[in-house]
């Protein structure tokens, strides 16, 4: 069982991403504030988190990001950003505070699920 | 008849010469004589001729003579005795006679008869007869005398100047001198029997006559007067004259007055003289600033003038009655002022003498006294003197013993050597700074000439010996060099001036000498830096005026240029120096062209950017071309667009460098918000897309969902394309509102609550998650607007109370008219906005929250609503608090038609 922590200010990408991803063996936890998913994600000990970037409030996706990666007991958690393209400076931020990989929005929900894949085999 | 006195017969015996035939009766009168005590020897003779020689050889006193003798008788012998040149008293002596022929006798010139019957009597006739003589030999004498005198006097009278005069006792005159008409004008005869009083004044006459009465009542007291009166002239003036009267006794009588009278107008005049000059000594006296006196012989003042009165702060009247010279002195001092004073009267001169004085209220002050005797005959009657405060003088004297020391000082101790010689050279005083100079103490250089301790060359002694020469004349010289050997063999440059000066009674030279040895290094150092700079400057110059003005055209080129161009330019040469700025670029840069020309730019101006520009273009001889920040005087930051490109007259290196300067602080920042606003729009766009996009492919991919979650995907799809409608709705309006065409309004009668009813509903169904509640209060009324742009002010206000209220809540809306405007009301639960934001929402572009984690937004949908409502003439109002929650209010007038403000100016503000 796979669980898969989805993090997005906009309820209806998190239900997008949780309509696409779940699965028997996939379980989706939704979370619409960094820390929120900081919570989650120290508890729940997911697979993956898929992070929007872009999140109102204190903890915004990277913060929320360079905190996971710094603590012990989230670092080997693998972190998807989900971007906005043309977010180039963002992206290089993400990748500093050590996110794994990246996904671009508007996606085509077949193409995310190829990626989640793709993630899991690394 | 008294018997005469005894004191003024002769003591000695009288001799008797009887003449009696008879010698009884001669012995008888012999015996009567003896009787009476009469002391006589006698002779006696019976004979003429006897008689005659008896006369002649015996010389007696008195003859006593027989009346009858055979021989010669009486009458005979009295006639003898009176022929001859003496008187000698005669006594007849008979036996009878008759009265006849004692009268004949008598008549004859005998004194007396004496009746031998009575011879009695003869000792008394003797003595009064005798006594008779006596009286009248006196008499004679004193006539005679008198005579004598008279001749005496008449003599002196005749050569005296001074008028001689006798009176008798009825005053009247009887003689008056020759002298007379000098004096009075009238001859003596015109006097003679006249009276004083006849001559004189009344008052003169009453006053002599008083003292006469009283000379002559008390001729002992007054033995003679001697007084001044005056008396009229023949021409009727009146003359002063000194008159001395003496009376004149004849024995007991007074016989006459006698007397002098002296013409005295000149000694009048002179006394008169002598008054006006003591009066004018006196007030001189009394002026002069020193005080004058006079003394006795004792010491006590008799004169003193005004000013001893004021210096010794005595009344006048005082120090000339009760005061002495000593009491004008300090106690302390007045033995030795006695003891002058006493040599003084020993006839000892001194000259002025110091005594410390003292006034009368015992203040002390320095003075110096001066005396000189005032003689009298034989004797020094008092003194005559001055004396002289020299307490000024004292206080002079201190103050310029305190100038002396100071010189002293400023000798001693100036900074330069100072050197005090003779008219020849040779050193009388030495300051310190003068022995460091020649590096031997002070008193080794007194006595030496100044130009043997200078060690003088053979040309300077020359130059020394001239300044000297000037000295001699009194003239002051100029500062000559020297060059001085010191005893160490250094040299040293000095520069040396001379002036003469008066010390005492002696001309000496002052020299002064400062050591410029140091000075003239640093001079001639100097000389060589700017002898090189000039050089430096001479050739930078020329290179620059080559390069600028070899080619006319090109300068003239450029000065129009600079001159028009409303960009900044600054022209820098190969070592950076700024040789052109025009004004925009002295904006700019804060500096003015005029304080920078040829200076280094890195030296007027910090901008580190601007400067590295510069120097790349020069290095690598391109252009380049940057955005600096320059922070103006107001302190805004400005964004300049720099170009630097290099000038270059010939192929090689530039010769200087050309940069521009353009502000574009405007358009990169409308650069900046554009791309901030495009770079928005397109993550605007995304959103939505996302779900559309997601959505939609799971629809179409996904065969087993559930109805309810279909009908949910496609309401999410239906939301999103609406909301995306709605920003390009915005997009679109922004570009009309830019590009100038312009944002039209039409209006028409509305049923506002249905229209804000029905954009509510639509709300309710995409965000099920917020609460929406009405209370649309506004009648039905129809209100003149245009319906779309009401509900874009709807979606607008409703969209910000979701957007902002990410919790969910509720956002309640109420409508109601007022003030004869339709009034909306929207109220949410939200985050809330500060005042800031408040204040800026209205702005095109403004986003409260402009980082990544902003909700979406363009930021345009507010300054949106604004212009609407300015078009229809309403207005909004934002009241928001954060964490709380905020309450927009709109409103629009009902009648828009009367009310149509024209938002132009406020529109195009960023």
């Amino acid at each position: 069982m796979k669980t898969i922590l989805i993090v997005d200010d906009q309820m209806e990408v998190c239900e997008l991403v949780d309509v696409t991803l779940s699965a028997d063996d996939v379980r989706i936890i939704k979370a619409s504030k960094g820390d929120e998913a900081i919570e989650i994600a120290q508890r729940e000990k997911p697979d993956l988190i898929i992070m929007d970037i872009m999140m109102p409030g204190k903890i915004n996706g990277i913060e929320a990001t360079r905190i996971l990666k710094s603590d012990k007991s989230t670092r080997h958690i693998s972190i998807l950003m989900l971007t906005a393209k043309g977010q180039d400076r963002d992206l290089e931020e993400g990748f500093k505070a050590g996110a794994d990989a990246y996904f671009i929005k508007p996606f085509s929900p077949l193409e995310l699920i190829r990626k989640v894949e793709e993630v899991f085999e690394s | 008849m008294t018997l005469p006195k005894r004191e003024k017969q002769a003591v000695q015996p009288i001799r008797i010469l009887l003449a009696e035939d008879n010698p009884n009766d001669a012995e008888m009168a012999r015996r009567e004589l003896s009787r009476e005590s009469i002391e006589f020897h006698d002779m006696i003779v019976d004979g003429e001729e006897e008689f005659r020689r008896a006369l002649d050889d015996f010389k007696p006193h008195l003859v006593i003579s027989d009346y009858a003798m055979p021989a010669f008788d009486g009458m005979r012998a009295l006639e003898i005795t009176r022929s001859r040149p003496e008187r000698i008293p005669f006594i007849i002596l008979t036996g009878s006679i008759n009265e006849e022929t004692a009268v004949d006798c008598l008549k004859a010139g005998a004194d007396d008869y004496v009746l031998k019957e009575k011879i009695k009597r003869l000792p008394f006739a003797v003595r009064d007869v005798l006594a008779k003589e006596q009286a009248r030999r006196d008499k004679a004498q004193a006539q005679e005398q008198l005579r004598r005198n008279e001749e005496k006097f008449r003599l002196i009278a005749e050569n005296s100047i001074d008028c001689l005069w006798q009176m008798d006792m009825e005053h009247r005159y009887t003689y008056v001198s020759p002298s007379l008409p000098r004096i009075l004008g009238f001859t003596p005869e015109e006097f003679i029997g006249t009276r004083f009083s006849d001559h004189a004044p009344e008052q003169e006459v009453t006053r002599i006559g008083e003292v006469a009465r009283r000379m002559l009542e008390n001729p002992q007291q007054f033995p003679h007067i001697s007084i001044e009166t005056t008396m009229f002239h023949k021409d009727g003036s009146l003359v002063p004259l000194e008159v001395v009267a003496k009376p004149l006794f004849v024995g007991d009588e007074l016989a006459m007055i006698l007397g002098s009278a002296r013409d005295i107008s000149e000694r009048k005049q002179a006394e008169a003289a002598l008054r006006e000059n003591e009066k004018r000594f006196r007030e001189l006296a009394d002026m002069l600033p020193v005080v004058i006196f006079e003394t006795d012989r004792q010491g006590n003042i008799h004169y003193a003038n005004q000013q001893a009165s004021s210096v010794f702060k005595y009344p006048l009247e005082d120090l000339v009655t009760e005061l002495s010279i000593f009491d004008m002195i300090a106690p302390e001092e007045r033995d030795r002022a006695r003891d002058t004073f006493a040599k003084r009267l020993r006839g000892e001169v001194f000259g002025m003498i110091n005594y410390a004085g003292l006034t009368k209220s015992g203040k002390r002050f320095p003075m110096l006294v001066r005396m000189s005797p005032i003689p009298a005959d034989e004797v020094v009657a008092g003194f005559r003197g001055i004396v002289v405060d020299i307490s000024k003088e004292r206080e002079m004297l201190a103050k310029l013993d305190a100038i002396q020391k100071r010189f002293r000082i400023l000798f001693e101790f100036a900074p330069d050597s100072f050197f005090i010689t003779d008219l020849r050279g040779r050193i009388v005083e030495a300051n310190r700074q003068a022995g460091k100079m020649l590096q031997r103490r002070q008193a080794e250089l007194i006595g030496k000439s100044l130009a043997s301790r200078f060690r003088l060359g053979e040309e300077e002694r020359r130059q020394w010996r001239k300044l000297l020469t000037r000295s001699n004349k009194g003239l002051p010289t100029e500062m000559e060099e020297f060059t001085l050997t010191r005893p160490d063999g250094s040299s040293i440059v000095a520069e040396i001036s001379t002036y003469p000066v008066r010390i005492g009674s002696k001309t000496q030279i002052l020299a002064i000498a400062r050591d410029i040895t140091a000075h003239r290094q640093l001079q001639t150092e100097l000389e060589n830096h700017r002898e090189s700079l000039e050089q430096l400057v001479k050739t930078r110059t020329r290179e620059l005026k080559k390069a600028l003005l070899d080619s006319e055209a090109n300068r003239d080129r450029i000065d129009t240029i600079l001159k028009s161009v409303s960009d900044g330019l600054i022209v820098t040469d190969v070592n950076k120096h700024i040789i052109l700025m025009n004004t925009p670029a002295e904006e700019y840069l804060d500096l003015r062209f005029t304080e920078c020309i040829n200076r280094k730019i890195n030296d007027v101006t910090h901008h580190r950017p601007l400067i590295d520009l510069i120097q790349l273009a020069f290095d690598e001889s391109i252009s380049v071309q940057a955005d600096v920040e320059i922070v103006g005087k107001t302190s805004e930051a400005h964004v300049l667009e720099a170009a630097a490109k290099p000038i270059s007259v010939k192929k090689g290196k530039p010769i200087g460098i050309l940069t521009t300067l353009r502000d574009v602080t405007r358009t990169r920042e409308i650069d900046r918000l554009r791309t901030e606003f495009l770079s928005t729009t397109a993550h605007e766009l995304r959103t939505p897309l996302t779900s559309i996009q997601g959505f939609s492919e799971i629809l179409l991919t996904r065969k087993n969902l559930k109805k309810a979650d279909k009908d949910k995907f496609l309401s999410y799809i239906n939301r999103q394309a609406v909301n995306l409608a709605g920003i390009i709705s915005d997009l679109l309006d922004i570009s009309r509102i830019e590009s100038g065409v312009g944002f039209e309004i039409r209006k028409g009668p509305c049923r506002l609550n249905d229209i804000i009813a029905g954009r509510i509903e639509l709300y309710r169904l995409s965000y099920r998650d917020h609460r929406f509640t009405t209370d649309l209060q506004a009648p039905d009324q129809p209100v003149c607007a245009d319906k779309e742009k009401i509900d874009q002010i709807m979606q607008n206000l409703l969209s910000n109370a979701v957007k902002y209220s990410p919790d969910g809540g509720e956002v309640h809306v109420n409508t109601e008219i007022k003030n004869d405007e339709f009034r909306v009301t929207i109220k949410d639960r939200g985050i809330g906005m500060t005042r800031d934001q408040v204040r800026n929402i209205f702005r095109k572009f403004y986003r409260a929250n402009s980082s990544d984690t902003a909700p979406p937004g363009t930021g345009l949908g507010m300054s949106i609503v604004k212009l609407i409502l300015d078009k229809h003439g309403g207005w909004i109002d934002i009241d928001s608090r954060p964490g709380v929650g905020t309450k927009v209010v709109f409103a629009i007038p009902i009648d828009t038609n009367k009310i149509d403000r024209d938002p132009v100016q406020g529109e195009n503000q960023p």
